[in-house]
């Protein structure tokens, strides 16, 4: 049964169906009756006080009343206010044409320009949609893009795809108010006979009886707006003519009064809930056993900020957000090309969160593809409440102290990864985006790298992984060096640390210990607590700890010094996992050091590196291009050559389209 | 095939010169110099030029089918019973071969690293990490060899240069002029580490991507680290003199301590040292895997892993109680290992070839 | 599954065993505080047994922050019927265990070092502990246990005072050598080779010098120098070298990195030039059962020090000054081989030219080397002096102050 469930989620969202886990009641179908309707969808929100409901009456002669159901925060009130309350009540039901005529001069202002040359196409357009399901699919996430955006209010270049959908938006609204506008008489008469359709259909129950006064109200509205645009009067009558076959006062509601860019039917409560707590409106009418889902989702949510947790001097500083959406844009804003793909899936049974997988088509191994799509299909949970879930469910070994995915709050870093091939995994309420596959090397790659000048980058990229091992290894060479291999200190410094270790009473292990310990405490604390006791942090850490343990006497200072340097080493890797794991490991060389000395150290680094290089990640070697030494790939790995050098794409992530540029370094006329 | 994995010919290659480097850079600049003191280079570039014809008859076995490994190779050529008797002759070689490759470490470090620490436990510990790369499979050590080959490499070189400005090269004159008889001598035992031991590799061969570069790189791998181990002998006689270095056990660990470069750059030997636990240490997991790959061969196993950790164990033991002391083991090498590593390092790979080889004949005319 | 789980488990709980096991170890840890550091060693004859004087670092007094009057270093002493066993019995009376990786000199008391010292030379290269880089050198008339004793001014390690003054001695004076473990054990080894050793002298009263109160005194009372080289036959020391004949001696070792040398003027006063290249060139054969030498010195040097009228602007000056240290240097040098020679012991490793040049021949001379040395050895030198400069001034102004003395007159 899960299984169902995943299957349909993997291939489509729109169409969810009936399932076990859910209790039979909420998959059960809506009925016709409005109130019942409503009462069972307060009822099994638990009379929860964000749902808000809005009983409204649509139509003049015989009003039928409709419910408005949104989530409180959710939804965006302006637009449920705007672009549903107001049609409905209103456009419909004209009883104060002066109101509406209002509307209609507020809106169609900047509409009118346009109104003539692209009429024609956008009706064909827009007619098409419904009937088409997969361009639906394809175009739900432009809208989606729109919506959240909020950019009704503008217009941009007519060039861009968003545009076109915003034109769409607008045009029901447009056909409407040059009804009211232009021939005021004969929308109301057909205003009226929807109404008396919709009160019949209630009886009939979507019999297909009345489809002679359906057409009849069609051709009345076509004339309308075939005097508006005469040139395709004929391509729209055929249309009338499909719609007036399948066209029932629900479609009609659909196409000519629900503004909003994502429209759908929703049967059941299941589905019902699942749009209604994802931020969309609900119209539930009276008398239909289906009702009205509007994209309306509206919440509140942080702007594009600066990321907090990689940084950088030169480069963008933009960082994702936690709304998905505002994340695929900002991918799609940098990589203005079509063989950019985003794949949407919903993964967890009670969060329904919204994973989008990108790729850069042609560019991307799609075996790795198809084995992410995969993996995030096996993933069984109830919820996914950050890109770290995802990531431990579908990385290829668990007990490894070492990510084998990566993550990056830096879109610039996000389109290198996917330009090099990579799939970028994002996550719905989490600005961390996973890359994968993601070797050794990339995690000591910051995007800095690149903007700044090569010999400069490569620099501070070999210092990085010099930092690695200082890391890694300081605190146990300390230790072997001073409890094991005295021979190889020299006399001078030999003197001085045993100096300094006179009368401190623990053998050096338990001092190194104890002050790492310390260390990792007072970085825990700094990360957890509130900002503003931020500089009781340090006056504790770096006086009390620091200064008066030397000063007692518990620990030596070149104790300290290692401490420190080790501490600042592991903060220098631009992603976070990798100096976790450093830590972690640190702990174990310091034991393996105490117990053996270099040789420890030595054997112990044998396995670190025999275990990272049996790792694999999606596939790819973890330590390539080192093992497998790949001589092509040295070129942007451990440093990082001028960018007319890097003429190919890193070999084993992707094996396609591996030539990245052919531009000449640049030489200076010579007189 | 048992193993799955492939190693690329760059691995191997590296696989190779390790192997060759090995305990070899430890004990042979001693053992030659003890025999034919200051020609124990001369020594050691005879023995390179044999130990390239002992490839060369290695290459010509495996061409036979390099798509079987040693021991599906001798029971192709010499039917399931013989060549399973024969490849009994080569196991308890590479046992013998593994239990004193691992005893030479556990001397090595309990007589100049650790002095208190029981060789058994440093043997126990090294065995262990081996044991570890073996069930890892060989796509793992081929991989991690490549990864601290840089370093294993470079502290070699880096060796020997800091070390040539303490060079006196009159302590290897008169070129050729005395101790010829030893000189000669000596060549027998220094063809037994490493060169008689090169004869693993066939098992290795199987699992490398392409087989032409493989056999190149077969003699690329034998000669560098022939030509490192004869620089580093030829170091140890100029530095220390030929006395000197027959009289240490370990005496390119005291070459590691005459390095002093501006008072700064000094009492770093160990890690000299320490690129010589890489090569040794791929010596033990390679010989360790051809093991367990005979083994599982032998015993129509599945997998190499069945058998490596009861091995592991066994080959611990056998290294502390296959040599009473120190003396005793370098007798051994000296004297009696020659002629045993002779007849499975040469004779045995011979006889596979001439088999073979009338074999292919027949069918030819066979088939003709 | 469940098997597997079981599986699990054992493997983990053998893991864990295994590891538990392994924490026992640290059988070679030595804490900082639990060690001794010894700087050098002096090893003494008290009839039949063996006195080894350890001086021992005291690190909080060196490098502590708190500095108390107390001394930088102790000295510890045992006796013992080896050395090794000496060595292990200091732990009876020195609170820690000596570590000996750290020695900076071993120095051999005179009477010892003349009763041969090859046994205390196998210990030190057989113990994993010690190294090679310290020197060796013989307290002259004298004990090695007073020598050790001493306390240094400015540097407070004497060890490391005597180490310093060896290196900075033998690269500007020339008149001593620095010798180390395997130069050593080679030389006394080698058949066409002996072994020799620098000198220290105790300058004052020994026991004063153990006192603080030498080291408070702006002039220390009593005070190391190290000048001479002693030299042996076979493990045995037999004689003292003087100045010329250690300058000699590292001359031919191509020891010398700079060092100084003077010649009269024609009209009274002394000449001194800094010899800062020096290379010799020994070359040898053996004809007939007559071994033959021939030492080429090539040396360029700067004028250092004109204590005479001279005219050093013309070039012939130079060279006839450039003549005269030649001659001076050759007279000098033979006179040392000579004075060598007779001593009976080849320092100067003709023997081993001998036997490069003509190993035959030598083979059969090898068994009485040193008679042959002594008796038949011709020993030819030629040294050849380049003047390249004359420091930062030319014509000394000595010139005209005697002028002007003159015109006082």
């Amino acid at each position: 049964m899960k299984k169902k469930f995943r299957d349909m989620f993997g291939k489509k969202q729109q169409k969810p169906v009936q399932t076990n886990n859910i209790p039979s009641n909420l998959s059960s179908p809506l009925v016709t009756n409005l109130d019942e309707n409503v009462k069972t969808v307060k009822s099994k929100l638990g009379n929860s006080s964000d749902l808000v409901t809005r009983s409204i009456k649509i139509g003049k002669n015989q009003p039928v009343r409709a419910v408005i159901l949104y989530m409180d925060g959710l939804a965006d009130k302006k637009f449920i206010q705007d672009f549903i309350t107001e049609t409905l009540m209103l456009d419909i039901r004209i009883t104060d044409l002066g109101e509406g005529q209002t509307i209609s001069q507020k809106q169609s202002e900047a509409i009118e320009t346009k109104q003539t040359q692209s009429q024609g196409s956008e009706t064909k357009n827009q007619d098409e949609t419904p009937s088409n399901a997969d361009q639906a699919k394809k175009e739900q996430t432009k809208s989606d893009q729109n919506s959240q955006n909020n950019t009704y209010q503008a217009i941009q270049p007519a060039s861009s795809n968003t545009s076109n959908q915003k034109k769409k938006t607008r045009k029901p609204i447009k056909l409407k108010q040059l009804k009211h506008k232009k021939s005021s008489n004969k929308q109301q008469s057909s205003e009226s006979s929807e109404s008396t359709i919709g009160s019949k259909q209630s009886n009939q129950a979507e019999s297909g009886t009345n489809e002679k006064n359906q057409t009849s109200k069609q051709l009345s509205i076509e004339q309308s707006s075939s005097q508006s645009s005469p040139s395709t009067q004929s391509n729209q009558a055929n249309q009338a003519n499909q719609q007036a076959k399948q066209g029932d006062f629900f479609t009609i509601l659909k196409e000519r009064s629900l503004t909003g860019s994502e429209v759908d039917e929703c049967h059941d409560y299941f589905t019902l809930f699942q749009f209604l707590l994802a931020g969309d409106t609900i119209i539930l009418i009276d008398g239909y056993a289906k009702g009205f889902t509007i994209g309306s989702k509206g919440f509140e949510k942080r702007g594009v900020e600066e990321s907090s947790s990689t940084t950088v001097i030169r480069g963008p500083k933009d960082g994702f957000s936690e709304t998905l959406r505002t994340n695929t844009s900002l991918i799609r804003r940098r990589l203005k090309d079509p063989s950019l793909w985003i794949e949407n899936m919903v993964i967890g049974e009670k969060t329904h969160t919204d994973i989008a997988v990108c790729y850069m088509k042609g560019i991307v191994n799609d075996d790795v593809v198809q084995e992410v799509k995969k993996r995030l299909k096996d993933i069984e949970i109830d919820a996914i409440l950050e890109s770290g879930y995802i990531e431990e469910l579908i990385q290829d070994k668990t007990y490894t102290p070492f990510p084998t995915i990566n993550n990056s709050e830096r879109p610039d870093a996000v389109c290198a990864g996917l330009l090099e091939g990579r799939v970028a995994i994002m996550v719905d309420g989490t600005p961390f985006v996973l890359l994968v596959p993601s070797l050794f090397v990339d995690f000591f790659q910051s995007s800095e790298d690149y903007y700044q000048r090569s010999d400069i980058g490569s620099a501070l990229r070999l210092l990085r992984f010099v930092c690695f091992f200082l890391a890694l290894l300081t605190p146990s060479a300390y230790i072997a060096l001073t409890t094991f291999h005295q021979e190889m200190i020299p006399t001078q410094l030999l003197i001085s640390l045993a100096a300094q270790r006179e009368g401190v009473p623990f053998p050096a292990y338990v001092e190194a210990l104890m002050m790492e310990i310390t260390f990792e405490i007072l970085r825990e604390a700094g990360t957890r607590m509130p900002r503003a006791v931020g500089n009781a942090i340090s006056i504790v850490g770096a006086l009390v700890l620091g200064q008066a343990a030397v000063e007692a006497g518990i620990v030596s200072s070149a104790m300290v010094i290692v401490v420190s340097l080790t501490a600042i080493s592991s903060f220098v890797f631009p992603s976070f996992n990798i100096s976790i794991s450093v830590r972690l490991l640190r702990f174990i060389f310091m034991t393996l050091a105490a117990m053996f000395g270099l040789v420890g150290i030595i054997l112990g680094l044998l396995v670190m590196v025999m275990h990272m290089a049996s790792l694999r990640s999606f596939g790819i070697p973890y330590l390539s291009p080192m093992g497998p030494f790949i001589p092509g790939d040295q070129k942007d790995s451990l440093i990082r050559l001028p960018l007319w050098r890097l003429r190919t794409r890193p070999k084993l992530i992707s094996q396609k389209d591996m030539e990245r540029e052919d531009t000449e370094p640049a030489k200076p006329k010579q007189k | 095939m048992i193993e799955k994995g492939k190693i690329g010919v760059r691995q191997f290659t590296v696989l190779v010169l390790m192997y060759t480097l090995g305990t070899a850079v430890i004990i042979l600049p001693s053992l030659t110099a003890s025999y034919a003191h200051a020609n124990a280079w001369i020594t050691m570039v005879i023995a390179m030029l044999i130990g390239i014809g002992i490839v060369f008859m290695l290459n010509c076995v495996i061409s036979i089918d390099w798509k079987k490994n040693l021991f599906e190779l001798s029971e192709h050529i010499l039917g399931k019973w013989v060549g399973k008797a024969v490849s009994v002759l080569f196991l308890t070689y590479i046992l013998l071969l593994t239990a004193t490759n691992l005893r030479q470490i556990g001397e090595f470090i309990t007589t100049q690293v650790t002095v208190e620490t029981p060789i058994q436990f440093v043997m126990f510990i090294f065995m262990m990490t081996s044991l570890i790369g073996v069930r890892l499979g060989l796509e793992v050590i081929g991989r991690t060899s490549e990864i601290f080959f840089p370093y294993a490499f470079t502290s070699l070189i880096l060796l020997l240069i800091l070390v040539a400005p303490e060079a006196d090269f009159r302590n290897v004159q008169p070129v050729l002029q005395e101790d010829i008889g030893g000189t000669f001598l000596a060549v027998i035992p220094t063809l037994t580490t490493p060169y008689l031991e090169l004869f693993i590799f066939l098992a290795i061969f199987p699992y490398v991507h392409r087989f032409k570069p493989a056999k190149k790189a077969f003699y690329i791998g034998v000669i560098i680290g022939s030509v490192i181990l004869t620089l580093i002998t030829l170091m140890c006689l100029a530095v220390l003199g030929p006395d000197f270095t027959a009289r240490q056990i370990f005496p390119s660990y005291i070459l590691g301590k005459k390095i002093s470069l501006a008072n700064f750059l000094e009492r770093i030997e160990i890690l000299v040292a320490i690129a010589w636990f890489f090569t040794i240490f791929f010596k033990i997991t390679l010989n360790f895997y051809v093991l367990n790959l005979g083994m599982s061969h032998f015993f129509n196993l599945k997998s190499t892993k069945t058998l490596s950790t009861p091995l592991a164990f066994i080959i611990i033991i056998m290294g502390i109680i296959l040599f009473t002391d120190i003396i005793y083991y370098n007798e051994f090498v000296a004297y009696y290992a020659p002629y045993y590593s002779a007849t499975i390092g040469i004779l045995l790979p011979m006889l596979l070839l001439l088999v073979g080889f009338i074999r292919k004949k027949k069918k030819k005319s066979k088939v003709g | 599954m469940v098997n597997q789980l079981m599986q699990k488990k054992i493997k983990s709980i053998c893991v864990i065993i295994i590891l538990t096991v392994l924490l026992s170890g640290c059988w070679d840890a030595r804490e900082l505080s639990d060690i001794a550091i010894a700087t050098a060693l002096g090893v003494d004859k008290e009839g039949d047994q063996i006195l080894v004087s350890a001086q021992i670092l005291n690190p909080g007094e060196i490098a502590g922050n708190t500095i108390s009057t107390r001394t930088a270093v102790s000295t510890y002493q045992a006796k013992g019927s080896t050395f090794f066993e000496a060595i292990r019995k200091l732990t009876t009376i020195a609170p820690r265990r000596i570590y000996l990786a750290h020695l900076r000199m071993i120095i051999l008391g005179e009477e010892f070092a003349r009763g041969g010292v090859a046994d205390v030379l196998d210990f030190i290269s057989r113990d994993h502990e010690m190294r090679t880089d310290f020197n060796f050198a013989i307290a002259r008339e004298n004990t090695a246990e007073n020598v050790v004793q001493v306390l240094t001014p400015l540097e407070k390690i004497p060890a490391n005072k005597i180490f310093g003054n060896l290196q900075a001695a033998e690269e500007s004076w020339a008149g001593v050598s620095a010798v180390k473990l395997d130069e050593l054990i080679a030389s006394m080894t080698s058949k066409g080779k002996e072994a020799s050793v620098t000198g220290l002298w105790v300058i004052g009263d020994p026991e004063f010098g153990t006192q603080l109160e030498n080291v408070e005194a702006s002039l220390s009372p009593t005070e190391i120098k190290t000048d001479f080289i002693g030299v042996f036959k076979n493990d045995r020391f037999v004689d003292w070298l003087n100045e010329e004949q250690s300058k000699t001696l590292n001359r031919i070792k191509n020891k010398v990195k700079n060092t100084i040398s003077w010649v009269p003027c024609d009209d009274g006063g002394k000449v001194a030039i800094e010899v800062f290249k020096t290379h010799a060139n020994v070359s040898g054969s053996m004809k007939k059962g007559i071994p033959k030498i021939n030492v080429d010195v090539k040396s360029e040097a700067n004028v250092g020090d004109v204590a005479c009228a001279l005219n050093l602007t013309k070039p012939k000056e130079l060279r006839k000054l450039e003549s005269k240290f030649e001659k001076s240097i050759e007279e000098e040098m033979k006179t040392s081989i000579k004075k060598i020679q007779e001593m009976g012991t080849d320092v100067f490793g003709f023997g081993e030219v001998i036997h490069r040049a003509s190993p035959k021949e030598w083979k059969k001379v090898k068994g009485q080397w040193n008679e042959i040395f002594a008796n038949e050895l011709e020993v030819k030198v030629n040294v050849k002096i380049k003047i390249r400069r004359t420091g930062t001034i030319n014509q000394s102004f000595l010139k005209e102050i005697e002028e002007k003395r003159k015109q006082g007159e």
